[in-house]
């Protein structure tokens, strides 16, 4: 059942980069929730990373990623260039993801689950000191390093999410990592 | 800390980050599954009327050091390809020359340009007119000959009624056009085209002088940000940038002398005054969130200015002082759609510089206090410019859809199909101004006049770059003697002089 839940979206996938994905926003915009569904598929587990980074904890990245979609169902009419749906659609999920970090900010979980056992990196970084690290960030930190690092965006399209000239973002993130190293030696630490 | 570890740290983070965002496929499964539930686009109930998610699934710092460089200019050998010949002289006994000339009653002197076409059917590759029938299907060779004026408006007057006086009549060619003649090879008569838009005029690209003329190694190690041309010190001023801090502004002299300065790299670092041969330098001023220059230009007191993100350096070489002027900046906790407002664009402006903004449509004047002087207001189209170029009471303005031409008031005089990156609108004299490529493969700049007709072009030799990285662009600027320098911006390459090829060179 797995295998045909991946070929499905690899199919989706292939479909969409293949310029179905205009096809599948016009008839989406015209009130087909499949249309949706097979427009949105290839995106949503990065989505939901994305959001769980930037929110903190899975939970509230999962109920962001909800919010984006009913968004973006709700404002694709409005989406001028059918060919941009991914980086229009991931610009709602930070934006989802930041609202949510906002109003859950008082319950921001600093012990959060991460499998067990602890999954330790070749370079003995542990995944949950990691985790505590970026919690310890500010939004705008979480979100550059999760645009950066997870996203792996291009920097013309970080630099259009975040507002600043191109430049900016490699500079933005050697500070922002610099941040994460501090956070991290704090979190190992206690 | 050292970098290597802080590298190291880097590393191992980017892989950490990527395994925190593994997403659980049934919380991925649960969430497509809500598509189906989404309500009518026209009825928006409240957010929470969907089961919940979580039921559902359980210069600042500167440190001014002056120290010499090993910025050094390599003047090769003289450039003998020169610009295409665009004269008519060339072809003064071609009788398609001779042609055009008998149908238009002018003689050799009243042509500006004259060039070729592989067939006449091309023509609308250069003359953005309607379709001339006979040329359309003309396969053979032809000739474009390009008079320097427009013909005058033949008019017919009716008879004088009695008791009127005449009206003192203009019977000159409308300004800004030109008429054009295409003579086509074994053809006797030539197809005449009066008054032509000039900007409908586009020449061919000139060819490329044979190589650089000059080459200047700057610094290897870091990206090259922006360049600007110092005509009262014969200097080339560079701003480059390391990872993150780093940056440092240096003055590369044609005669072999150099300086640099470190640049403010982040908020936390005061600056503190350092003495160098004697000389006691002013620090830069405390800066912004991270140095992130995108520009640098020189005014007309020879006064360097160097833009960076939301922040504005106006930097004194000869006594060290620097000032900052800052600009409220977008939170960069908000996603942008528009892209934020930092500053896109600069241009020297008299003792001041003009200063465009991401988003917006106006020019804002600063001057040298640092303050606003004056705001010229673009036409929104003009929303966004990535570069502006001061020509007299001429303004340039442009970014990738097009170039518009504008008073001091911001109206619209006149608009080119030129694209305009970022930064890639430099002036070369007080009537020109090139638009100059800043992404690696558009290897031609193109010169513009103050009406902004294209006059002319540069060919920017590059190597070829297999990299897909953002960051390989090209980062140019003009002199005012038809020069070009180019440098890559993240490359190991030196920075290059070319010469200008143009239809009509100073």
């Amino acid at each position: 059942m797995e295998d045909a839940i991946i070929r499905v979206e690899m199919a989706d996938e292939r479909a969409v980069a293949a310029g179905a994905g205009a096809r599948l926003v016009e008839a989406a915009c015209a009130g087909d929730r499949d249309a949706f569904g097979r427009l949105v598929r290839p995106h949503l587990a990065h989505a939901v990373g994305a959001a769980t980074l930037i929110t903190g904890n899975d939970s509230d990245g999962a109920d962001a990623v909800q919010d984006a979609l009913l968004a973006a169902w709700q404002r694709l009419p409005q989406l001028r260039n059918p060919e941009s749906f991914p980086a229009w659609f991931r610009s709602i999920v930070v934006r989802a993801a930041l609202g949510m970090a906002r109003r859950t900010r008082h319950i921001v979980e600093l012990d959060m689950d991460v499998a067990a056992p602890l999954d330790q990196l070749d370079r003995a970084l542990n995944l949950r000191t990691l985790r505590r690290a970026l919690v310890r960030l500010d939004d705008k930190d979480r979100v550059l390093l999760t645009l950066h690092h997870y996203w792996d965006l291009p920097v013309a399209e970080t630099a259009r999410l975040i507002g600043v000239p191109e430049g900016t973002v490699k500079s933005r993130v050697h500070h922002a990592m610099h941040r994460l190293r501090a956070a991290y030696d704090a979190e190992e630490r206690r | 800390m050292n970098d290597e570890q802080n590298d190291i740290f880097e590393v191992d983070a980017a892989a950490g980050i990527k395994k925190l965002g593994g997403a659980d496929p049934a919380v991925v499964e649960g969430l497509q599954g809500t598509v189906t539930s989404l309500p009518d686009r026209r009825r928006r109930p409240a957010f929470r009327s969907l089961v919940s998610a979580r039921r559902m699934l359980g210069f600042a710092a500167a440190i001014a050091v002056v120290a010499i460089v090993a910025g050094t200019v390599v003047l090769r050998s003289a450039n003998t390809g020169g610009p295409t010949d665009l004269s008519p002289v060339q072809f003064a006994k071609d009788p398609r020359m001779l042609a055009c000339e008998n149908a238009g009653g002018r003689t050799l002197d009243d042509v500006l340009y004259a060039f070729e076409l592989a067939h006449g059917r091309d023509y609308r590759a250069n003359l953005e007119i309607p379709v001339e029938p006979d040329l359309a299907a003309a396969e053979q060779p032809a000739l474009v000959v390009v008079f320097k004026t427009g013909d005058a408006l033949p008019i017919f007057m009716p008879p004088q009624m009695p008791g009127t006086s005449e009206l003192p009549l203009d019977l000159s060619p409308p300004p800004g056009v030109r008429s054009v003649c295409v003579g086509l090879t074994g053809v006797k008569d030539p197809i005449s085209i009066t008054n032509v838009d000039e900007s409908k005029i586009i020449l061919p690209p000139a060819s490329a002088p044979a190589g650089p003329i000059a080459s200047v190694f700057v610094d290897t190690k870091r990206a090259l940000a922006a360049m600007a041309w110092d005509a009262g010190r014969q200097s080339l001023w560079v701003v480059t940038l390391g990872s993150g801090p780093d940056g440092q502004l240096t003055r590369v002299g044609l005669d072999g002398k150099s300086q640099s300065w470190s640049l403010p790299n982040g908020p936390n670092i005061q600056p503190q005054p350092e003495i160098g041969g004697g000389l006691i330098v002013q620090p830069m001023p405390a800066a912004w969130y991270g140095w992130d220059a995108t520009d640098v230009v020189v005014d007309g007191q020879g006064t360097v200015w160097i833009a960076a993100g939301y922040g504005l350096v106006r930097f004194d070489p000869d006594t060290g002082k620097s000032q900052l002027r800052t600009f409220p900046e977008s939170d960069a906790t908000k996603v942008y759609v528009d892209g934020g407002h930092w500053l896109s664009a600069i241009a020297a402006d008299g003792d001041g510089v003009l200063v465009a903004r991401d988003g917006e449509s106006a020019l804002t004047r600063i001057d040298e206090s640092l303050a606003d002087s004056s705001t010229v207001t673009l036409p929104s189209k003009w929303t966004g410019v990535r570069g502006i170029a001061v020509l007299g009471d001429r303004i340039l303005a442009g970014g990738t859809s097009g170039l518009g031409v504008f008073d001091r008031t911001g109206g619209q005089l006149g608009e080119a199909s030129v694209a305009v990156q970022f930064a890639s609108l430099r002036p070369m004299s007080s009537d020109r101004a090139a638009v100059i490529p800043t992404e690696i493969g558009d290897s031609v700049a193109t010169v513009v006049d103050q009406n902004g007709a294209v006059v002319g072009s540069v060919a920017i030799p590059m190597e070829p770059i297999s990299s897909n990285d953002a960051y390989h662009r090209l980062t140019l600027a003009t002199d005012w003697t038809d020069h070009v320098w180019y440098g890559e911006w993240d490359g190991d390459a030196p920075v290059y002089l070319v010469e200008a090829a143009l239809a009509t060179p100073h």
